[in-house]
């Protein structure tokens, strides 16, 4: 399944057997997103949220 | 409930640190102990510093030794510690790389090698790489991709752009006649454990020598054996120009360097790049101690192989669970990438009694010590299987 990256354009590429909570990232600007829903085939994306806890290194 | 150390911590640290709510007070070689007794796999490791071990006792000894007859030395002043560590380091550097820069941390190191490339070549473009890291001091991280580091700081130095890691076309469209320095992470560590192309370093080398750009290798994680090779560069028998290392270096105290050929070290004149605490007798102590550990004791050697046992356990692992994406990593630098958020799953891991590192949202990052046993391993990872089908059985 492919949809666009809100940030970039880029094409994003979500597996076909997505699950809810599935993280998927733009490989050209490295936003990510969650599938929030799945219906009917069709995959909902909402922005994942930030990471709190991060070391960074 | 809250300790006495959590309280303290809490209300009197500026809050750089999002923090788990363990204490850790004790550590030896793979395991500590938080502040109630209880004990821990340790495959984080400091991020990778504790990489003899936690209170190594070659290191321990060095230590103590060296305390009682001199802790701080201005860099003004030679002292024989500092000699016998820059002797061991460079012995055991990339070829051609002969001249130690020392410094206390990472981000220094990063910073003293970009301000030499600057100092050599006069030129004031620095290339780095989309999912590099390089620290958090601002020239550092001018030089490191993720926007979340960066945006609230800036502005950030001019001069820096970005390449696609593992394209050599992309690197060859940004690296031009300004370009300082072209610098890289061999093996890229804070996304998440990502191994270039083959070939890829090797076409690097070659931008690098066709342009007049130096080529500064970031092994300040992948280094001193982590990797199953005492460089992770040697995996491609890539030589930099010049090479950052420090983490495991000092056995657990602060201690970095930036290695860089006799030409590159000879355009900086005395004065202009200096620190307070580097190359100090007790830090220096340290690192001879650690690098004498990591040579008598094939610590790279000892990584490959017990890194083979773990990437094949983790692989096997992520084949029976459907929330695992991929397995990734070389000797003992490996991570395995989940298709969902694993903070509660890290949770639910040092509930069991296992630290790991992470990258990102989605990625368990592994860095034990490399002394670390494959009982130790394989009881980690069990303890890491049942946090996954823990929160497998969540999501059905």
């Amino acid at each position: 399944m492919n949809t666009s990256c809100t940030e970039c354009g880029a094409e994003l590429a979500v597996p076909n057997d997505a699950i809810v909570g599935e993280i998927v990232s733009c490989k050209d600007c490295s936003t990510e997103y969650e599938v929030a829903e799945i219906s009917n085939g069709n995959v909902l994306l909402k922005p994942a949220e930030q990471v709190g806890e991060d070391w960074g290194e | 409930m809250t300790g006495r150390t959590e309280s303290i911590e809490d209300s009197l640290e500026v809050r750089a640190f999002n923090k788990f709510p363990i204490a850790i007070v004790r550590g030896k070689g793979s395991v500590v102990w938080d502040s109630a007794g209880t004990e821990y796999i340790d495959f984080m490791s400091g991020i990778g510093v504790a990489l003899v071990g936690h209170c190594n006792d070659s290191v321990l000894a060095a230590i103590r030794d060296q305390s009682e007859r001199l802790i701080t030395c201005h860099g003004s002043y030679y002292n024989d510690a500092r000699a016998d560590f820059v002797e061991r380091l460079v012995r055991c550097a990339p070829r051609g790389l002969e001249r130690a820069l020392l410094t206390n941390t990472g981000t220094e190191s990063v910073e003293a090698a970009i301000k030499l490339a600057r100092r050599k070549t006069a030129r004031k473009k620095v290339v780095s790489m989309k999912g590099g890291f390089h620290g958090k001091t601002l020239g550092a991280l001018s030089a490191t991709w993720n926007r979340k580091y960066r945006d609230p700081f800036g502005p950030l130095l001019g001069g820096f752009e970005f390449a696609e890691y593992g394209d050599p076309q992309s690197l060859d469209s940004v690296v031009d006649g300004d370009t300082a320095a072209v610098l890289a992470e061999p093996i890229q560590g804070e996304s998440g454990v990502i191994i270039p192309p083959a070939d890829y370093f090797r076409q690097v080398r070659e931008v690098c020598d066709r342009k007049g750009a130096l080529l500064i290798f970031d092994e300040i994680q992948s280094g001193l054996g982590r990797t199953g090779r005492m460089w992770a560069s040697e995996h491609w028998g890539v030589v930099p120009d010049m090479m950052t290392v420090s983490k495991g270096l000092g056995g657990g105290l602060p201690i970095g360097a930036a290695l860089a050929t006799p030409e590159v070290a000879e355009s900086l004149k005395g004065g202009e790049h200096t620190s307070t605490f580097a190359g100090n007798p007790l830090s220096c102590a340290a690192g001879s101690a650690t690098l004498d550990f990591i040579a008598k004791n094939d610590l790279p050697g000892q990584a490959r192989e017990k890194g083979e046992y773990m990437k094949a356990a983790l692989s096997k692992i992520a084949s029976g669970h459907r929330l695992a994406r991929e397995v990734r990593g070389l000797g003992l630098m490996l991570a395995l990438q989940s298709r969902v958020d694993i903070h509660s799953q890290l949770l639910s891991a040092q509930s069991k009694g296992l630290i790991t590192a992470y990258s990102g949202r989605d990625t368990f990052r592994f860095l034990p010590a490399l002394t670390i046993d494959r009982d130790q391993i394989a009881r980690g990872l069990e303890m890491l299987e049942g946090a996954i089908g823990e929160e497998e059985a969540a999501r059905v």
